[in-house]
């Protein structure tokens, strides 16, 4: 593995905290937290974190394609037959599957 | 100081400049990688990896350059062997050997219509802290679509020179060129970009700002475009026809070709037997050495074809869209919605779809899905099933409303789907869950004209290969079967004592193929064949079917005809079991008929795709592995369909 | 790490001063910073200042110019230094400047007229310079080939002033004056 490669895996990704004054970004997010796969066609939605069982090197191909906290994200379509779905992020469109998508974490408010 | 390391092609003197071309898939790379080295692209794999290389060369500032096209990545966090490659190769540090050596320059590209994305890949690539310049490219594009950008403005927020370059425009191009002869003046930032995620967003929005940068709008056109092709009824049915469209293309617009290519290599071969003395002499010229090209080319008119049919489906981005509406499909079989376009591709010929799997990121979806694609019934099957269905099915019965010639063979290619699916499946499970498994994701990009020059390179480089490298395996099985099939020699005086007539043409070339090298293995192998109800005869065919499945009904007709010139299709017929228990009885019965048709559904009878995997891989494990796992399989399948058909004819 | 640097990433990035590699200009586009020499600051960037490592550091209105100390080198302070903007920037109403919005301007002008408008002007053989800075005016003295060109001087003119109103919004206005014509040079006080 390259020098560069391996500070790269290094990256942790913390959570987007909507409100002001939240706590650091270790503490778990609350549970019922909604997920991209929630998200249905023409619906948007913030993205704020991963869920703790998205392997870290998951999360940072997600950061890298635009899903980081923080970034819109609008949920374009869905396949004929459910799987995967089109997303709007970053002013791109990527498909995603929904065993990936159900671990990016989003505010739909 | 580069040092240039190929495979094959022009040796460039030490001291050459290296850039090497980098960003994300879709960013426009291929066609500036085309623009500035034309068709001298020279391609090989990595060393030790089944990733394709692509290297050019150009004159910057009157010098001599070369150019590597670098994979598309979205970082240099590398998650598929493609990316590793990537960040090796700007590895300054490292050169793993000499086998990635490090450019003098990187190249990198910005689709300016996705900058706030690409520019995570810049930040990455700085880090590298070699001498970087910056492409923007789709600058039309962004117009387009309401949004705009300030080159100047960038290249002050980056600290790197800014080259837009609009497709197709030659003096961009240029100005490149110029910019790559001073590479020693090019400006670096004073600090490099953050990498840490928290204040990546911050330094890309504070850069974009400073470029004025106006994002573009939704792509209307596309939107648009999307709303019928992926459409949940209207996408399926759109997508259906455009696959019937594909295979309609291959078989009408492609057989009158193939015909001409055979037509000319037939006369070629007429005129080489007639212009050499020496018998032998042109009997191997015309049927080993020109027949053994023609057999060759004879496959180029329908592979060219596919290849510009893939080519303008990929450069106008629907392939993605495809694999978007199959993937659900795929992924059943423990694939992705890319291998499709693979398997689709193999149906008109393998080794295409062989190729065509250099999209897959994943290795482990590319080894199942290259073992999986020589099940698809490919267009050198359908002589052989022509042939052997008319054996066995008269051409008046019905199934139904169809014609009962016709559901064998739709049965025939519903078998190979499937059949490919379950290698698929396997090949896929054996290949385990690697340590960092590869999610699956595709960016689905906005659809676009592609530009000529980039389909007739890609056509152009797909041919090229295979002739080169295909050619020499086929040219060479084919002299070796020639061989095999023609000698011991029988002079006269040896046809005398045999009790034949020199004269008589037919028994003599009857006899020498009774005789022939070929024969003694034909009848060598037979414990192995005679299970399946396979005599001598068949053996030799379905040997010599291994260079190419064509070769078969020609094999095939040789011997028959021999037997009777004149009505080669009866003598197929009423061909008789000539020793062993069967002695008398009838050769092509039913279950044999069909135990032929079963074997090759599944053996992997053709060099052409012996040679592409063992390219496309880099080794030759893998085209050893399939060889050997499809011909026990077939040997499996046609023996059980043989006593399945014994049982119930 | 506070709570607020989590929530939204400050928009900063570096840039390079023309003709002067020890100096930086961290724009921060979407913070309004009290102009003039930064005197005291939060955090971690309070501590480079006191130490020296930043030998001096100039707020303009949407970018901090810092300047290393001799033989410090960015590569090294760099990462350092962005960090401590950073978190500086969430306290903003702890930074202490002299507030002396003259010199900034001045810094200001300098840097455009060094810039693309500078070259601009010099591959036409022409030339410009301030010659006073003032309460928000600036006065600047056309040379070379642009002296006695009116149609140049009237765009130029709003280029400058644009270029120079783009970095520092307080600005009143560009009063120009032909080469040679004397002008008491008023300091500011």
């Amino acid at each position: 593995m390259t020098p560069l490669a391996a500070r790269l895996q290094e990256r942790r990704i913390h959570a987007f905290s909507v409100r002001v004054g939240h706590a650091p970004s270790d503490e778990p997010l609350p549970g019922g937290q909604r997920s991209l796969a929630h998200l249905r066609p023409h619906e948007s939605a913030r993205v704020v974190g991963y869920s703790p069982e998205l392997p870290a090197s998951h999360a940072r191909r997600l950061f890298d394609l635009g899903f980081a906290p923080g970034a819109d994200v609008y949920a374009v379509r869905r396949a004929p037959l459910l799987d995967p779905s089109i997303y709007r992020v970053a002013d791109g469109q990527v498909a995603l599957r929904r065993s990936l998508a159900r671990h990016v974490l989003v505010d739909l408010s | 100081m580069s040092h240039h390391h190929g495979q094959s092609g022009a040796r460039v003197a030490e001291g050459t400049r290296r850039f090497a071309l980098v960003g994300s898939p879709n960013s426009g790379k291929t066609t500036l990688f085309n623009a500035l080295t034309g068709l001298r692209a020279k391609t090989g794999n990595y060393p030790g990896v089944t990733v394709a290389r692509y290297e050019g060369a150009t004159t910057a500032g009157g010098d001599t350059v070369l150019i590597e096209d670098l994979p598309g990545t979205y970082s240099l966090d590398p998650i598929s062997p493609d990316e590793v490659i990537v960040s090796e190769m700007v590895d300054a540090h490292e050169s793993y050997d000499g086998r990635r050596p490090t450019p003098d320059g990187l190249v990198v590209l910005l689709d300016a219509t996705a900058l706030q994305r690409s520019l995570t890949l810049l930040t990455h690539v700085l880090h590298t802290e070699l001498p970087t310049i910056v492409v923007l490219t789709f600058g039309d594009d962004l117009a387009r679509r309401a949004g705009s950008v300030d080159a100047a403005g960038l290249s002050a927020a980056l600290g790197l020179r800014v080259v837009p370059i609009v497709a197709g425009q030659r003096s961009s191009v240029t100005l490149l060129r110029e910019a790559l002869a001073e590479v020693e003046e090019w400006p670096a930032p004073a600090v490099l970009p953050p990498l840490e995620p928290s204040e990546l967003g911050g330094w890309i929005r504070s850069v974009l700002t400073r470029a004025s940068y106006r994002p573009p709008d939704v792509d209307a056109r596309t939107q648009r475009i999307d709303a019928v092709l992926l459409h949940p009824v209207a996408g399926t049915a759109v997508f259906f026809a455009t696959m019937f469209g594909f295979f309609q293309t291959i078989f009408t617009l492609a057989a009158p070709l193939q015909a001409y290519v055979e037509q000319l290599f037939g006369w070629l071969g007429g005129v080489a037997s007639e212009r050499i003395a020496v018998p032998w002499v042109a009997d191997f010229v015309s049927e080993a050495l020109i027949g053994g090209v023609g057999g060759v080319l004879v496959f180029l008119p329908q592979i060219a074809l596919l290849f510009v049919l893939i080519a303008v489906l990929e450069g106008v981005g629907y392939l993605s869209r495809a694999a978007f509406l199959m993937d659900r499909v795929m992924g059943s079989a423990g694939l992705e919605g890319r291998s499709f376009v693979s398997l689709l591709s193999s149906v008109a010929c393998a080794v295409p779809g062989i190729m065509a799997t250099r999209s897959l990121p994943s290795e482990r979806d590319r080894i199942a899905t290259m073992m999986a694609a020589p099940l698809m019934t490919c267009a050198a099957r359908l002589p052989v099933y022509v042939l052997l269905i008319s054996m066995l099915v008269p051409a008046d019965a019905r199934f139904g409303p169809f014609g009962a010639q016709g559901a064998v063979m739709f049965g025939m290619y519903l078998l190979g789907a499937v059949s490919a699916m379950t290698a698929g499946w396997v090949f896929a499970k054996l290949g385990g869950r690697k340590q960092g498994a590869i999610p699956f994701y595709m960016e689905m990009p906005s659809y676009r004209f592609p530009r000529p020059a980039t389909i007739a390179a890609a056509v152009w480089e797909a041919c090229v290969a295979f002739v080169k490298k295909v050619g020499t395996i086929i040219m060479v099985t084919t002299v070796l079967l020639w061989a095999l099939l023609n000698l011991p020699l029988q002079s006269d005086a040896d046809l005398v004592a045999a009790g034949i007539d020199p004269a008589d043409e037919v028994a003599v070339s009857s006899h020498v193929i009774e005789q022939s090298y070929a024969a003694d293995v034909g009848r060598a192998i037979s414990p192995v064949f005679e299970p399946l109800g396979f005599d001598w005869r068949i053996n030799i065919g379905v040997l010599s079917s291994l260079a190419a499945r064509e070769v078969f009904v020609a094999t095939l007709g040789q011997v028959a005809a021999a037997e009777n010139p004149d009505d080669p299709q009866a003598a197929l017929a009423e061909m008789t079991v000539t020793s062993g228990p069967r002695t008398g009885e009838k050769l092509f019965t039913p279950p044999v008929v069909i135990a032929l048709l079963v074997f090759f559904a599944y053996a992997l009878q053709c060099m052409s795709t012996v040679g592409v995997l063992r390219r496309e891989t880099g080794t030759w494990r893998w085209p050893l592995t399939a060889f050997g796992y499809l011909f026990v399989v077939a040997w499996v399948m046609a023996f059980l369909a043989s006593r399945v058909a014994g049982a119930v004819t | 790490m506070t709570a607020a640097q989590l929530t939204a990433p400050i928009a900063l990035h570096p840039e390079a001063v023309p003709g002067t590699p020890a100096e930086l200009r961290w724009v921060l586009p979407e913070l309004e910073l009290p102009v003039g020499r930064l005197l005291r600051a939060p955090g971690a960037l309070g501590e480079l200042l006191k130490s020296g490592a930043i030998e001096s550091a100039w707020c303009e209105p949407h970018a901090l110019r810092i300047r290393l100390r001799a033989g410090l080198c960015w590569r090294e302070y760099g990462a350092v230094v962005r960090s401590a903007v950073c978190a500086a920037t969430d306290e903003l109403a702890e930074w202490r400047t002299d507030q002396d919005a003259d010199t900034t301007l001045r810094l200001v002008v300098a840097d455009v007229l060094a810039g693309p408008v500078g070259d601009y002007l010099a591959s036409h053989g022409g030339g410009l310079r301030a010659t006073a800075v003032c309460d928000g005016v600036v006065t600047v003295a056309f040379g070379g080939r642009c002296v006695g060109c009116t149609a140049a001087t009237v765009t130029l003119h709003h280029r400058v002033e644009a270029a120079i109103r783009e970095r520092y919004p307080a600005l009143r206005r560009v009063v120009a004056t032909p080469e040679g014509a004397m002008e008491p040079d008023r300091k500011s006080s």
